[in-house]
C-alpha cells in the first residue's frame, strides 16, 4: 500500500515493508535529494495515532545515535512520518560476517547503554524503548545506531500499556504485562551484549558473561538496577582491558577465591592469599560474603586490630562488615580477595577466580563443574589431594590444575607461596610486580 | 608488660566469646545516661559483633518508639519493634520481661526505669548488672540514697558494677568505700547509633 499525495515531495526508491494497510519505504526528499524513510499508516487503522505518538515521543531527544524525525503529515488517507534513514547493517548482520573482538563487543555494549541513558534522561520523563533486539541495532561504521521506536511509551504510561515486545528478547514483566520500569531496558541491552557474546572472541570470557546474566536476571529486584550501573560496569571492564594492554599496572583488581563444595578450604586459601600479597607489599583485602570469617578472627586472634573496618594481624587485612549502627568508612583501594564459600554466583567486578575442588573422593564431583571453569582467568586448585589425582583431575577437566599444600597456620607457608606465585605467573605483570615498578 | 598484655587480650577475648547474656541497667535518678548505654549495648553486640539482641524498654513511658517504632516484629508471643538490626520491646509488664529472659535465644538488654520489689527479679536475673549514677555534690545523695534503698538486694547480689558519671578522686574513693568495690567511669559514647571503633574496647568491659 504506497500513499497518495506525497509523490510531489518524495519519489519511492524501494519498499522496506509492506503490509495492507502500512508501509515502510525508502524515498528521496525531492528537494535536496537526500534518502529518508517514510512510514504510512492507514487513517482507518486502529493504530494510525501510533506515527504521531512515536513522533511526539522522540520529540526532544537529541541524539545522533537515533533517527531524526523530519516530517509528520497526513494526506486523505494516510498519516505518514518521514525520518532519517539509516544506512548500514543490522547488528544480526554483521555479526554473520564478523567475529567480534572484546575490545569491540564491549564498545558496541556502552554505546548501546549510552543511547539508553539518553532515552532514560531526556525530556520531562524517562522513555522506555521496550524493544531492543539486534535487527534494531545498526552499525553505520563504527557508529551504533538504534531504529524502531515503534513500542516505546514513556513511563507515566505504564499503566495503560499494552504487553508488547519480541519473545526472547523483551524482558518478563513486559511481556506479562506487569509493572515496566527502565529495568526492561537494562535485560534488552543484557540480551543483545549475550547474543553478542555467542558471537565473538568473549566467549571464554566469564566478566562479560557474569555482567550480562546480572542484566538479564528474570527477577527485577536481583537485575542491575539502572542502565547507568550496567554502562559503568562495562566500562571498568573496558578500561581495565585498555590500561593492561598498554602495559598500566593496576592494583584494583577482585580475585574470587570459589570452593566446589563444603570443606575444600576455601576460606584457608583466601586467606592465604591475601597474606601473600601483603607479604609482597601489594595491598589486599579478604572479604568473605556467605559467613562472618573476619568478625571470628577478630574475635580469636590475639593482637588483631581494628582500624577503619579493617581488621590488622600480621599479613592479613580483612574487611570487617558491620551493622548499621556503625560509623561508615570507604572501602580501602587494593586488591580484593573475595572468599565466596561455596556460592557459584560470580562477585560482580571479578577479573580472576581460584577454584578449589576437594581432592578426597567423596569431594569429587566432575559432573557438576560450572561451565565457565574453562575460561581465561579461572584458575583451579586441588586441596587435599594427592599428585596422581591432581593429574587425573587436570585430565578430566582439561586445563592445568595446581596442587594445594597442606597448611595449618593463618599465616602463609613456603609451600602456598609457591603454589600462588605459579598460579600469577602470568598475571604478574599486572599485580606482583606493581610493587616493585614503584619502588 | 608482655604478660599484662597477653592478660589483657585474653581477657577481651573471653569477653568477645561470651554468648547470650542478660544485661540490666539501672540508674539512681532520671537522666543518669541509662538508655543511651543501653542503646550502646545493644548496637555494639548487634552491629559489631553479629548477635541477635532484645532491648527491653521497661518503663512506664516510652522514650523510644518514635525513634525505633516503625517496623513491627513478632518477636515470640509479643509484639516488638526492629531497628538497625536489634528488636525492641517496650514495655512496664515484668512478666513480659521475665518470660522473655527465659525463653528467647538473644542476648538481652535491660534499660530498667527503676529497682523496686516488681523489677528486681529482673535485676537479680541477670548476667551483667549496672548502676548508672553521678557523684555530683548536688546528685550523690540519690547514688547514696539508691544503696541505702536497695541494700538487701545490692548484698544478696555479686557482680554489679557502678557507673559514674561525674566524680572528683575524694568523691570516688569516699564511693569505694561505701560500697567496698571499686566504681567505673562511664565512658563517654558520642552517638549510640553511629559507633566509632575507638568505642569498642570501652562497651566490651560490660560484656
Amino acid at each position: 500500500m504506497i500513499p497518495k499525495g506525497i509523490e510531489d515531495k518524495y519519489e519511492v526508491i524501494r519498499i522496506l515493508q509492506e503490509s495492507a494497510a502500512t508501509a515502510v519505504l525508502l524515498v528521496r526528499y525531492k528537494p535536496i535529494g537526500a534518502l529518508r524513510v517514510l512510514k504510512a499508516i492507514h487513517k482507518a487503522n486502529p493504530n494510525a495515532y501510533s506515527i504521531l505518538y512515536e513522533s511526539n515521543l522522540l520529540q526532544g531527544i537529541k541524539s545522533s545515535q537515533i533517527p531524526t524525525i523530519f516530517d509528520v503529515e497526513d494526506t486523505e488517507e494516510m498519516y505518514y512520518l518521514v525520518e532519517e534513514y539509516v544506512e548500514g547493517i543490522s547488528l544480526r548482520e554483521y555479526l554473520l560476517e564478523t567475529k567480534l573482538s572484546i575490545e569491540k563487543l564491549l564498545y558496541i555494549a556502552i554505546e548501546l547503554c549510552k543511547i539508553i541513558e539518553t532515552l532514560h534522561t531526556a525530556g520531562s520523563e524517562p522513555v522506555l524503548y521496550r524493544d531492543m533486539k539486534p535487527e534494531h541495532v545498526f552499525m553505520e561504521g563504527d557508529v551504533v545506531k538504534l531504529i524502531d521506536f515503534g513500542i516505546s511509551i514513556k513511563k507515566s504510561e505504564v499503566k495503560e500499556a499494552k504487553p508488547l515486545g519480541t519473545k526472547g528478547w523483551a524482558a518478563p514483566e513486559q511481556l506479562k504485562g506487569d509493572y515496566l520500569d527502565e529495568r526492561c531496558d537494562v535485560y534488552g541491552v543484557g540480551k543483545v551484549i549475550e547474543f553478542m557474546v555467542e558471537n565473538s572472541y568473549a566467549k571464554d570470557d566469564f566478566r562479560i558473561k557474569r555482567i550480562a546474566a546480572v542484566a538479564t536476571e528474570p527477577d527485577i529486584d536481583k537485575r542491575v538496577s539502572s542502565i547507568v550501573e550496567l554502562k559503568e560496569m562495562l566500562e571498568k571492564l573496558q578500561g581495565e582491558r585498555v590500561n593492561n594492554k598498554i602495559g598500566q599496572k593496576r592494583l584494583d583488581k577482585r580475585i574470587a577465591v570459589m570452593g566446589d563444595c563444603h570443606a575444600v578450604g576455601t576460606t584457608k586459601i583466601a586467606i592465604s592469599l591475601c597474606c601473600y600479597f601483603n607479604k609482597r607489599k601489594t595491598a589486599c583485602y579478604y572479604k568473605d560474603i556467605e559467613k562472618d570469617t573476619v568478625r571470628k578472627l577478630w574475635i580469636n586472634l590475639k593482637n588483631a586490630r581494628l582500624h577503619k573496618g579493617v581488621l590488622y594481624h600480621e599479613h592479613f587485612r580483612g574487611i570487617m562488615e558491620y551493622g548499621a549502627a556503625v560509623e561508615k568508612h570507604n572501602p580501602p583501594e587494593g586488591l580484593y580477595v573475595i572468599d565466596c564459600g561455596c556460592n557459584k554466583e560470580i562477585p560482580i567486578g571479578t577479573d580472576i577466580i581460584i577454584y578449589v575442588i576437594g581432592g578426597a573422593s567423596w569431594q569429587l564431583n566432575m559432573d557438576d563443574l560450572p561451565e565457565w571453569i574453562k575460561d581465561d582467568g579461572v584458575y583451579v586448585v586441588v586441596n587435599f589431594a594427592n599428585r596422581f589425582s591432581c593429574v587425573q583431575m587436570a585430565k578430566k577437566i582439561g586445563k592445568k590444575v595446581f596442587k594445594y599444600p597442606l597448611a595449618i597456620d593463618l599465616d602463609i607457608s613456603k609451600d602456598e607461596e609457591n603454589v600462588f606465585s605459579a598460579i600469577f605467573k602470568n598475571e604478574s605483570i599486572s599485580i606482583v610486580t606493581q610493587q616493585k615498578d614503584k619502588k | 608488660m608482655r604478660a599484662f598484655l597477653l592478660l589483657h587480650n585474653k581477657k577481651i577475648r573471653n569477653k568477645k566469646q561470651n554468648r547470650n547474656k542478660k544485661i540490666c541497667v539501672v540508674g539512681v535518678s532520671p537522666k543518669s545516661g541509662v538508655t543511651h548505654l543501653c542503646l550502646c549495648l545493644a548496637n555494639f553486640l548487634h552491629s559489631v559483633m553479629g548477635r541477635n539482641v532484645i532491648y527491653i524498654e521497661l518503663r512506664r513511658d516510652s522514650d523510644l518508639l518514635n525513634l525505633v517504632g516503625l517496623k513491627q516484629v513478632r518477636i515470640g508471643d509479643i509484639t516488638g519493634y526492629k531497628y538497625m538490626g536489634v528488636k525492641y520491646v517496650l514495655t512496664n509488664d515484668v512478666n513480659i520481661v521475665r518470660n522473655l529472659m527465659a525463653n528467647e535465644k538473644a542476648w538481652i538488654v535491660v534499660d530498667m526505669e527503676d529497682l523496686n520489689e516488681e523489677t528486681q527479679a529482673v535485676f537479680m536475673n541477670s548476667d551483667n548488672r549496672i548502676v548508672i549514677g553521678s557523684l555530683s555534690p548536688w546528685c550523690q545523695k540519690f547514688y547514696y540514697q539508691f544503696i541505702e534503698n536497695n541494700k538487701l538486694i545490692i548484698n544478696d547480689t555479686d557482680r554489679i558494677n557502678y557507673l559514674l558519671t561525674n566524680k572528683t578522686k575524694k568523691l570516688k574513693d569516699a564511693f569505694m568505700h561505701h560500697i567496698g568495690s571499686k566504681p567505673i567511669d562511664m565512658p563517654i559514647i558520642k552517638d549510640p547509633f553511629s559507633l566509632k571503633e575507638e568505642d569498642f574496647e570501652k562497651i566490651i568491659e560490660f560484656l
